[in-house]
């Protein structure tokens, strides 16, 4: 059994995500990871699965292509990677939190800083609109941390970025999410 | 992934709420430290606080910043003295007071809690020398608080010690008379004192206690007014119900806050970790308020009609949420009202919606007692002795913490304003029924236990 990722992009409406899962069951695949969402109107998914070894993937993709995109949707299928030395260094879980008007440039500067301290992104949201915030753009980072990292710097370092850019700013360890608000 | 709602929530509470964790407080014993040779007794109390002590405000700053949540005090509570340091004198007592102060000197936290004596039912050598130094200790030191225990519902209520802590309390006030009496804003008077509160001026640490503990004090009155304004906001038809179950949830939230930095700071220190003190403390500052929260709930201020049901209701649902949140809650847990240190009582005292009586009432539901009162200078030691014994019969009579922290402040009459200064804040001074107590607190004795402390 060979693992490949699939991500299918394109304009929202009902019926996607099973028609996917349809085909890759009739070829005998196993989907072992999804991810799906949708910004504003535009569906995005991400699939790991694992296919019997005598499937040709590229019948996959022409399967998947001739269902999906006349529906206006993108469809693209490679052989998934194995784990590289970033996903497998040490790290502890972090939240980033940033409020503030909507400017250009804001994620890159948060996320530059992110970047030179080899913290990984697993998980961000960017919401304008939020039901908490309705005029503020909003932005939730999930970083990995490497433990090695020198945290004070890098808090100061995001800190002062998020400020010139406008932005209200927290970076706080994930547990006290978890503490707070799950019993 | 996390939801928005949670991450948002939490970000408002840190942000917008005055949300903290009010003190971690490091318990230490000092009982083999005891000694009848007062420079071996010296040596040995500085290096054990020193040791046991001397990382204790970076790694509540790590934490602190690890988890985006402020630890506001570092502090240190202490075996009580008066029993460490049975054998010595109160000029002696002074000396050592003093080296506490140069010990949270040196590890650079802000108050020294447990020069203490527990007199309930009588009171030996030291608990007599120590009570004598407290005056001159309290405005000697800066960061050294002092708390006497002169009652409990096991024990009844010692009236010879609430007589002379009346006197104490005057002479404190007069000794530091250029600062409106500053040295009784770090003294308290108890009635069933917790052994474990990190809290001051009352926090010790208690004789079943550890080597060295860490007790923490979380604190969120800003947090729970936020929460109470939004429920009303969502559902203008929300009732007290409603609200006290907001109020438990929020407290809830705290407490798990608190004592997630508690144990870590504990593991990091390397000492076992306490309890987690669940008390709504409120600070001078726009926000952080106890008195807001009666406002919320419908009262113009603190202190007019209905202000003892809406104590009591807060105090219960914090309890509540508290100790679904940890099993290990202990302290005071309950909500404080210090009259100088919450902006809005302090208001509500100086425009006469708050006076000595109310607050009386009110202490029977509150957590802690008359907290941070200031009244009359020529106020008589007997009339102080007085207040006192009533507080002390609330306590005694409902199995429950009192308190008194009372400034008589030298030179000025109700209506003044005195100053403390930082978290101590100021108020205006409440006028006394003065001057009508005194055949009745020369009597003196032992008041006998109530019939509650027959309990077994």
């Amino acid at each position: 059994m060979q693992k490949f990722a699939l991500s299918v992009l394109g304009q929202d409406r009902p019926g996607i995500v099973a028609k996917v899962a349809e085909i890759l069951a009739d070829f005998g695949c196993n989907i072992e990871d999804l991810s799906q969402t949708i910004l504003q109107w535009e569906f995005a998914a991400i699939y790991i699965f694992s296919k019997p070894d005598q499937v040709d993937p590229e019948d996959i993709l022409h399967t998947l292509e001739q269902a999906l995109n006349p529906w206006g949707l993108t469809v693209i299928l490679k052989p998934a990677d194995k784990p590289n030395k970033w996903i497998d260094e040490p790290a502890d879980p972090f939240v980033v939190t940033a409020i503030g008007q909507d400017k250009v440039g804001q994620i890159a500067k948060l996320t530059g800083i992110m970047r030179d301290f080899g913290c990984n992104i697993t998980g961000l949201k960017a919401i304008n609109h939020s039901q908490t915030f309705p005029d503020k753009m909003v932005m939730v980072f999930e970083i990995a941390v490497p433990l090695s990292t020198n945290f004070k710097q890098l808090r100061d370092e995001l800190e002062q970025a998020a400020h010139s850019v406008g932005l209200k700013f927290t970076i706080q360890h994930r547990d006290i999410f978890e503490n707070i608000h799950r019993i | 992934m996390l939801s928005e709602r949670e991450v948002l929530s939490t970000f408002e509470m840190i942000k917008n709420e005055h949300l903290d964790v009010r003190t971690v407080t490091l318990g230490i014993s000092l009982f083999d430290c005891a000694s009848d040779d007062l420079s071996k007794f010296f040596d040995k109390i500085y290096t054990r606080i020193v040791s046991t002590a001397k990382d204790l405000v970076r790694v509540c700053d790590e934490v602190g910043d690890k988890y985006g949540i402020p630890v506001v005090n570092k502090r240190i509570a202490i075996s009580p003295m008066a029993i460490v340091a049975a054998p010595f004198d109160s000029e002696q007592m002074v000396e050592i007071a003093r080296t506490l102060d140069k010990a949270a000197r040196e590890v650079q936290i802000d108050f020294i809690g447990g020069f203490s004596a527990l007199v309930e039912k009588g009171m030996a050598t030291g608990d007599l020398s120590l009570i004598e130094a407290i005056p001159e200790a309290l405005t000697q030191t800066e960061r050294v608080c002092a708390s006497v225990n002169v009652a409990s519902t096991k024990a009844g209520i010692n009236m010879d010690g609430v007589y002379l802590m009346g006197k104490t309390i005057k002479e404190a006030a007069h000794l530091t008379r250029d600062r409106d009496g500053l040295a009784c804003a770090k003294l308290c008077v108890f009635a069933n004192i917790p052994q474990d509160i990190p809290f001051m001026a009352g926090a010790y640490l208690g004789v079943g206690e550890p080597g060295a503990v860490i007790n923490v004090g979380v604190s969120g009155p800003g947090v729970v007014k936020k929460a109470i304004d939004r429920t009303l906001e969502a559902n203008p038809e929300a009732d007290l119900g409603m609200l006290s179950e907001t109020i438990k949830k929020t407290a809830f939230k705290v407490t798990k806050i608190g004592e997630l930095i508690g144990r870590e700071v504990a593991k990091k220190v390397g000492v076992q970790f306490g309890i987690v003190d669940l008390s709504l403390a409120p600070t001078p500052n726009v926000g952080d308020s106890v008195g807001e929260i009666f406002q919320s709930l419908g009262l113009d201020s603190i202190g007019v009609p209905g202000s003892t049901a809406i104590l009591a209701m807060l105090n219960d649902a914090v309890k509540k949420g508290g100790s679904f949140a940890s099993s290990y809650v202990g302290g005071l847990s309950g909500a404080f009202i210090p009259v100088s240190e919450d902006l809005n009582i302090a208001n509500a005292a100086r425009d006469g919606f708050l006076n000595l009586e109310k607050l009386e009432a009110m202490t029977s539901v509150c957590s802690v007692g008359l907290d941070m009162v200031a009244v009359p200078g020529d106020t008589s030691a007997e009339t102080l002795a007085a207040i006192i014994a009533d507080e002390m019969a609330i306590g005694v009579i409902n199995r429950k913490t009192t308190a008194t922290r009372i400034i008589p402040v030298p030179g000025k009459k109700a209506g003044d304003k005195a100053y403390f200064g930082g978290l101590l804040g100021e108020a205006t001074i409440m006028p006394v029924r003065e001057g009508f107590s005194e055949k009745f607190i020369r009597l003196g004795g032992l008041i006998p236990a109530p019939l509650q402390s027959l309990n077994n």
